[in-house]
């Protein structure tokens, strides 16, 4: 530019220079910005359907809500929270680990999944409860994991202190809790009745009749008692614990699942883990 | 060479504003982007939020209904004045919700709650409420409604029912979760005998009898002293529900309750110690024969009530 602000072909030459460069890193930042935003939206609507899938699993109770005793015409979607609360049902768990292919309709073709669990504390116990154990495309798998509790269905009667005026027909003092239950032929042979604790307690389970049964214990199936003490059809029994400070439950357990039996005291943490790739 | 007459810079500054739009537009779609991210994040926040607060409402919901009976039946008693229609207990559950709203809607969302209707329910020891329920964001996106019917139950240990029928009926003074009748009882019986009720003292928490099969009472003494020891209740037909009771009302259409009322003098046959028989209506009392559960403890029961306690 000479004194008076006019430009001459020097000038002219290095500007169309200077904004050929600049042109050409704006382009080629608003390319490489394009690429970035389809890989992202991609990656987003990827990561939204995980993230949608795995709430949808693990925050609703499906559709019908008892959809692990329906046949799998009659299921419309699948959720694995229990009915009674936050937990995740144990026997929806096992239903959809039996019917792996329940969930196959929920991701399109064009996507491989697999749902897995495994304890928090045992990594390397992992079951894979639907879905494919590997992927053809490693390169761009989405992976998201919840911690989770599960319901095993028990049936649980907590015996922790609690200020009441009521009495035991024992007449018991305050370090003892004292409940009823009624139990009848049905309940017993269809299920077992566990006194479990955190530490030994010492019990009396009593009838109607004055007639008891004593012990200690930390964990016992108490059925045998139960049939000893029942007189009636319907039999109430008055369950005495020695309580002190301990966590102690009695659990009722139709399904066989003893060896979740700790878990009443000590409930364990377990990790649900979802990948999705494309196929 | 000139080539092109700028004096004064204009072309130049055109040129270099020809640069800039482009620079703008990026900014700008950059900018946008990260506004609807951080717009995305908030609804979800915002709706899984909205989930959590509906369920610790409509837990709360219930309790104030556990705690606006305890009021209100402890209200009752000590006053010794009933209520006059169940639509009194409905406007105080009300009235407490929308205190307790207030404190929600301090945060974000809005919370609305309407109790619809209070009635006794299948079984006497639940009452069913239902209402709609309502909680949204400020701005009005997300919003969660419901309309629920529910069961409430009054024998929670944490929030006493008291029966306000002693004290409505008989004008009996209460103390400390116990009603002490001294001479009312025994005065409001139009029966012989009624005197075998002077000075009863019991308690009047409603407590429902764990026996599910009544007949169990008389298997052994130590049962049936532990029910009236306790001072138990029992599902009947005869026995009023525990809206009715707060009504004084002398019949109920409702499935109801009853309790025994322990007599202080042994004779052969006086007046049923059911709560029901006694208390109701002046004019359908009658005398039942003499039980004797232990020395001091003893009842007077009719045939029916006999056979179904299993006495």
């Amino acid at each position: 530019m000479n004194n008076k602000g006019q430009i001459i072909i020097t000038d002219i030459l290095l500007y169309l220079i200077l904004l050929l460069v600049i042109f050409s890193l704006v382009i080629y930042a608003t390319e490489t910005l394009n690429d970035n935003q389809v890989t992202k939206i991609n990656n987003k609507q990827a990561n939204q359907f995980l993230k949608d899938s795995l709430s949808t699993l693990t925050k609703t109770s499906g559709t019908p809500s008892n959809w692990e005793y329906s046949s799998s015409n009659n299921i419309q979607t699948i959720g694995l929270k229990s009915n009674k609360g936050q937990l995740l049902s144990y026997d929806k768990l096992i239903k959809l680990k039996t019917n792996p292919n329940l969930l196959d309709g929920y991701f399109p073709d064009s996507l491989d999944y697999s749902l897995t669990l495994y304890p928090r504390d045992n990594v390397n116990s992992k079951e894979l409860i639907a879905g494919k154990n590997s992927f053809t495309n490693n390169k761009q798998v989405q992976s998201k994991s919840v911690l989770v509790l599960f319901d095993y269905e028990f049936n649980t009667l907590s015996f922790n202190k609690e200020n009441s005026s009521e009495s035991c027909p024992y007449k018991h003092d305050n370090q003892w809790v004292c409940k009823a239950i009624n139990i009848n032929e049905l309940s017993l042979s269809s299920g077992k009745y566990y006194i479990i604790s955190d530490s030994n307690v010492e019990y009396i389970f009593s009838n109607t009749y004055s007639q008891n049964a004593t012990g200690q214990t930390n964990k016992l199936c108490i059925n045998n008692h139960f049939e000893r003490l029942r007189k009636n059809t319907n039999q109430t029994i008055y369950l005495h614990i020695k309580a002190d400070n301990n966590n102690t439950y009695l659990v009722y357990d139709t399904k066989n699942r003893e060896k979740f039996l700790e878990e009443v005291i000590k409930p364990r943490t377990y990790v649900l883990n979802m990948k999705i790739a494309n196929s | 060479m000139k080539i092109i007459n700028d004096e004064n810079g204009y072309i130049t500054s055109i040129l270099l504003l020809i640069i800039l739009i482009p620079v703008l537009l990026l900014l700008v779609i950059t900018i946008d982007e990260y506004s609807d991210n951080v717009n995305n994040t908030v609804e979800t926040l915002e709706s899984n939020q909205i989930i959590s607060i509906s369920e610790d409402f409509e837990n709360e919901i219930m309790l104030i209904t556990k705690d606006s009976l305890h009021n209100i039946t402890y209200d009752i008693v000590t006053s010794r004045r009933s209520i006059t229609n169940r639509d009194t207990i409905k406007k105080y559950i009300q009235h407490k919700i929308d205190d307790r709203k207030i404190s929600y809607n301090n945060t974000d969302f809005l919370i609305e709650c309407k109790i619809n209707d209070l009635k006794p329910s299948n079984n006497p020891f639940k009452v069913e409420i239902d209402y709609t329920f309502e909680v949204t964001t400020k701005n009005n996106k997300i919003k969660n409604t419901k309309n629920e019917q529910k069961l409430v139950e009054i024998t929670d240990k944490k929030f006493p029912v008291y029966d306000p029928l002693p004290t409505l009926k008989t004008g009996a003074t209460f103390n400390v979760n116990n009603i002490n009748f001294g001479k009312k009882l025994s005065d409001y019986i139009n029966l012989d005998n009624a005197d075998v009720y002077l000075n009863t003292i019991q308690t009047i928490i409603i407590r429902e009898c764990p026996l599910n099969d009544y007949t169990q009472h008389g298997n052994s003494n130590e049962t049936i002293f532990s029910c009236l020891n306790n001072h138990y209740y029992h599902n009947s037909h005869d026995g009023m529900c525990i809206f009715c009771r707060l009504e004084n009302k002398t019949d109920c259409n409702h499935y109801g309750f009853e309790t025994f009322i322990l007599p202080t003098k042994l004779v052969d046959e006086a007046p049923v110690s059911i709560d029901h028989v006694l208390l109701n209506d002046r004019n359908n009392q009658y005398s039942g024969n003499l039980i004797t559960i232990e020395n001091d403890t003893f009842i007077y029961l009719d045939n029916g009530h006999k056979s179904k306690y299993g006495l």
